[in-house]
């Protein structure tokens, strides 16, 4: 969890980084192909410029041999000149250039009149193409390339004009076998190497090869479907971009320009790996330069991702503390940006959050007290030392109004628990008088102000004080008191907080009070009902002890003189708590009487008890046991409306029974029915009957009292009284359950006596 | 000790799971469990009090006013109990008589089968 947040905010640092290095790595791309591109034109560049010097080279050769034709024929032509003159001019010239396989000179007509070496016969060169272009006014012209036993060689023919009168031609055989050694400025030097460098090719018109430099064997018709050559025979220049020579299995990048003059083309290729060697070698420089930036910018966004991460993370740790509860957690955030802002307000939050659930915790536990049936006096006394320590002052306290006298009244320990004795205030005087005869809240934040309004609180140390209204329904109750032995002046908030306070402290007042009186009210209902603690009848002494919860419940019993010799025992608890259930036992009792009192037996009263009581609408349960003891006759005659089997300890034995029969709770079923149960008795025999009171009683640990704990009890009271059982019962409940009881615990015992049993 | 009330259906029953302790104060999230999922007519509810520890009047008082109403409706509830401390409280109360209590849910949706269909 803790991780995954850690990576979260790196990360998505990181991420912003990264996003905002997007469109720069774009930009870096889109620059890397325009350069790369840019790098490309250099190199055809080159290879254009290679191809131009190639063409030029040519171009030059082949001016020198117009030249030296030119020479010759002008030589022989501007004056009467034997043949075998000019003959053996040309075959010096001849011998002299080696590049002139023959030469021959040539009337306008085309008549040859002398050449070198002699051909047998006269020949009659004025068919050759070449004389067309010369007659057109050409100054010459060169026919195409022939192959002679595999050598390429041309003929050159160059006009010999007298005041643009053509008066001769020479008509040259150039041997090309050797032109290679005539391209000073080709790329490269003419070597062998089987083509895999830069090379330098001259195609003719037809794009066959005339001279390729290296002389790979190269087919001669290997360029000329290039696209970039068939452009340069055409008279454009053309780019090669990826020959490809199967027979070296090497890709090739060049250029092939024009050669005008004859019509043929220059070409230069240079292998793509060479060729893109350097452009390549920049290209990876590049290429590492820019993902070394990269690589830095990362580690810069890790680094401050952590940086800004590392206070959020300690924000997160304090926000998670206060989550857990740990308010007032302060986190370490030493910055001056605005995550050191942060981090204060945060520890300001938490400060302030601390304190203000300190001031909630004092309200809320007033408002619970209030819904808790705990007694004032041990109620209030806390409860002003937190409201004391939640508003930070020094002292304070809880006065009451005196409905007799109007009078103010501290009782004892309600200033927080240092008074031993009660206070008593005029109303009026002092500052609690004050503001009970006002109504309103009073705050007084110098000693002099305290001097006139209440020199008791000045004799107390105190600095400034305030004080509220406990208010009811419009009514002052008393008022509540804070005082600061400091300097302080109480703020608003601090009133309203006090105010707040005090508004649920009267609740709780009113509360406990009107629960109070409820209590005195069901408990006098409920008193009425009870028989005396000790009941002495014919034959029988019974003895009941009722003792009633916190909110007073529905137990009741009674005891039925019905007549001379008879009694009726009723013991009953009704559903519920308060002046309800006090109310209908009332009932129940009142009607139990009244069905009982003409000795019927006991199922019978039961029955039509229970018709009675579930006509009730909103009937609440009673569980009820009813019995008749007869001690004269020696007989028990019971019926029991779901109530806790009663205990017998016949006299003389040591083990109880529990009297158990069945029959439903009264107020379920209208037209429920109950039998009675007899049996004998005799003198000393015990009976206690209990309510789930007793039985139910828990120890702090949670453990029920218990029917065989009481049984047991019973066992060993062996012969003791009834007063004595019916105490020790309580007792031992009492001490079962330490303080507090949630029900009423009613008990009754009761002994037929000695001699009352008919003489057999 | 608090309550907890799961609810479950396995065919038309509803399944009440009550743990915890049934007494003044959680008495009444009882009462709204029932009343929820006796709505309709011919509820069939089993009350599954195995996990209960202690039950008080209040909740006898509830439970059988509920079955009063639900059976008004031709519906019931059945009650399954092991605890001895509670079965015996609704013996002694007599309200077994009113609140069929039987020792296991397997008992419980047996009896509750045998009810008459439910007339919609």
């Amino acid at each position: 969890m803790k991780r995954r947040l850690q990576l979260g905010i790196r990360g998505k640092i990181a991420a912003v980084i990264l996003l905002c290095m997007i469109p720069v790595v774009i930009l870096g791309v889109l620059l890397f192909r325009y350069r790369n591109q840019g790098r490309l034109d250099v190199v055809q560049r080159s290879h254009r410029e290679a191809a131009r010097a190639v063409a030029s080279d040519i171009e030059t050769f082949v001016a020198s041999a117009v030249e030296a034709e030119r020479t010759a024929g002008a030589a022989v032509t501007g004056q009467p000149y034997p043949v075998i003159g000019i003959i053996q001019l040309f075959a010096s010239i001849r011998a002299s250039n080696p590049f002139f396989l023959s030469l021959a000179l040539l009337d306008p007509t085309g008549r040859v009149v002398a050449d070198s070496p002699p051909t047998a016969g006269p020949l009659d060169l004025s068919k050759h193409p070449v004389f067309a272009m010369i007659r057109a006014g050409k100054a010459w012209a060169a026919g195409p390339t022939a192959w002679r036993g595999g050598r390429p060689t041309l003929e050159l023919a160059t006009g010999i004009r007298q005041a643009s009168r053509l008066t001769a031609i020479v008509l040259g055989r150039l041997d090309l076998e050797r032109l290679h050694a005539m391209l000073p400025h080709a790329p490269t030097a003419p070597e062998d190497d089987q083509g895999t460098r830069t090379d330098a090719v001259v195609v003719d018109a037809n794009g066959r090869v005339v001279v390729d430099l290296r002389r790979p064997d190269r087919d001669p018709e290997a360029f000329r479907d290039l696209r970039a050559v068939r452009a340069a025979l055409a008279g454009g220049e053309g780019t090669i971009d990826g020959y490809w020579d199967a027979r070296t299995r090497v890709r090739y990048l060049g250029a092939a320009v024009p050669i005008p003059d004859l019509g043929w083309a220059a070409i230069v290729i240079e292998p793509e790996t060479s060729a893109l060697e350097s452009p390549r070698r920049a290209a990876a420089r590049e290429l590492i330069a820019v993902l070394t930036a990269v690589g830095v910018g990362l580690f810069l966004a890790w680094v401050l991702g952590s940086e800004l991460s590392a206070p959020i993370l300690a924000l997160v740790r304090g926000a998670r503390a206060i989550g857990r509860g740990e308010l007032g957690t302060q986190v370490a955030v030493q910055r001056t940006d605005e995550l050191g802002e942060l981090g204060k307000a945060f520890n300001e939050m938490s400060q302030r959050l601390s304190q203000y659930v300190g001031e909630m915790n004092a309200l809320q536990a007033v408002s619970d007290a209030a819904l808790s049936t705990v007694r004032l006096d041990e109620l209030l006394p806390p409860l002003v030392r937190q409201v004391v320590v939640a508003l930070r002052a020094d002292g304070g306290g809880i006065w009451f109004v005196e409905e007799r006298s109007g009078d103010l009244v501290l009782p004892a320990g309600f200033d927080g628990g240092s008074a031993a004795h009660a206070r008593r205030l005029a109303r009026g005087s002092g500052l609690a008088g004050r503001v009970a005869a006002d109504g309103r809240s009073l705050v007084v934040s110098d000693p002099n102000g305290l001097a006139t309004v209440d020199p008791d609180l000045l004799a107390q140390g105190a600095y400034a004080a305030m004080g509220v209204p406990l208010r009811v329904g419009g009514r002052v109750l008393g008022v509540v008191q804070v005082f600061s032995q400091r300097p302080h002046t109480f703020a608003a908030p601090e009133v309203r907080l006090l105010e707040t306070f005090a508004d649920r402290v009267a609740l709780a007042v009113d509360n406990a009070t009107a629960f109070e009186r409820e209590r005195e009210i069901a408990q006098i209902i409920q008193q009425t009902l009870l028989p005396p603690a000790y009941v002495s009848l014919p034959g029988l002494t019974v003895a009941g002890r009722y003792l009633p919860s916190r909110e007073v419940g529905g137990d009741f019993y009674a005891v039925l003189p019905l007549d001379r010799q008879r009694a009726g025992l009723a013991i009953a608890d009704v559903s519920g708590k308060g002046i309800p259930a006090a109310a209908l036992s009332a009932r129940a009792r009142y009607l139990l009487e009244a069905f009982a009192l003409d000795g019927r037996p006991p199922a019978a009263v039961l029955t039509r008890l229970n018709r009675v009581l579930s006509a009730d609408a909103d009937s609440k349960f009673v569980s009820l046991f009813y019995a008749i003891l007869d001690p004269r006759g020696g007989t028990l005659a019971f019926a029991s409306a779901g109530h806790l089997p009663p205990i017998l300890l016949r006299a003389g034995e040591a083990v109880p029974v529990f009297l158990e029969t069945r029959g439903i709770l009264l107020g379920v079923e209208s037209n429920a029915t109950y039998a009675t149960t007899e049996m004998p008795i005799s003198a000393g025999d015990l009976l206690v009957m209990f309510t789930d009171g007793i039985t139910e009683a828990r120890n702090p640990q949670g453990e029920q009292f218990g029917e065989q704990h009481l049984a047991r009890l019973v066992a060993s009271a062996g012969g003791a009284a009834p007063q004595v059982v019916a105490d020790r019962i309580v007792s031992a409940v009492a001490s079962w359950c330490g303080n507090g009881t949630a029900d009423d615990q009613t008990v009754v015992a009761a002994q037929v006596l000695p001699g009352a049993e008919p003489s057999p | 000790m608090e309550l907890r009330i799961g609810t479950r259906r396995v065919g038309e029953v509803t399944i009440l799971d009550v743990s915890g302790e049934l007494d003044l104060y959680t008495v009444p999230r009882l009462d709204e469990g029932l009343r929820g999922v006796t709505t309709g007519p011919g509820s069939r509810v089993v009350v599954n009090l195995t996990g209960v520890a202690y039950v008080d009047s209040t909740a006898l008082k509830v439970l059988t006013d509920n079955q009063k109403r639900v059976r008004q409706h031709g519906g019931e509830i059945v009650l399954v109990a092991t605890q001895p401390t509670i079965v015996k409280i609704f013996k002694i109360t007599g309200l077994d008589a009113v609140l069929p209590t039987v020792a296991t849910e397997g008992e419980a949706m047996q009896r509750i089968r045998t009810l008459p269909p439910p007339e919609a």
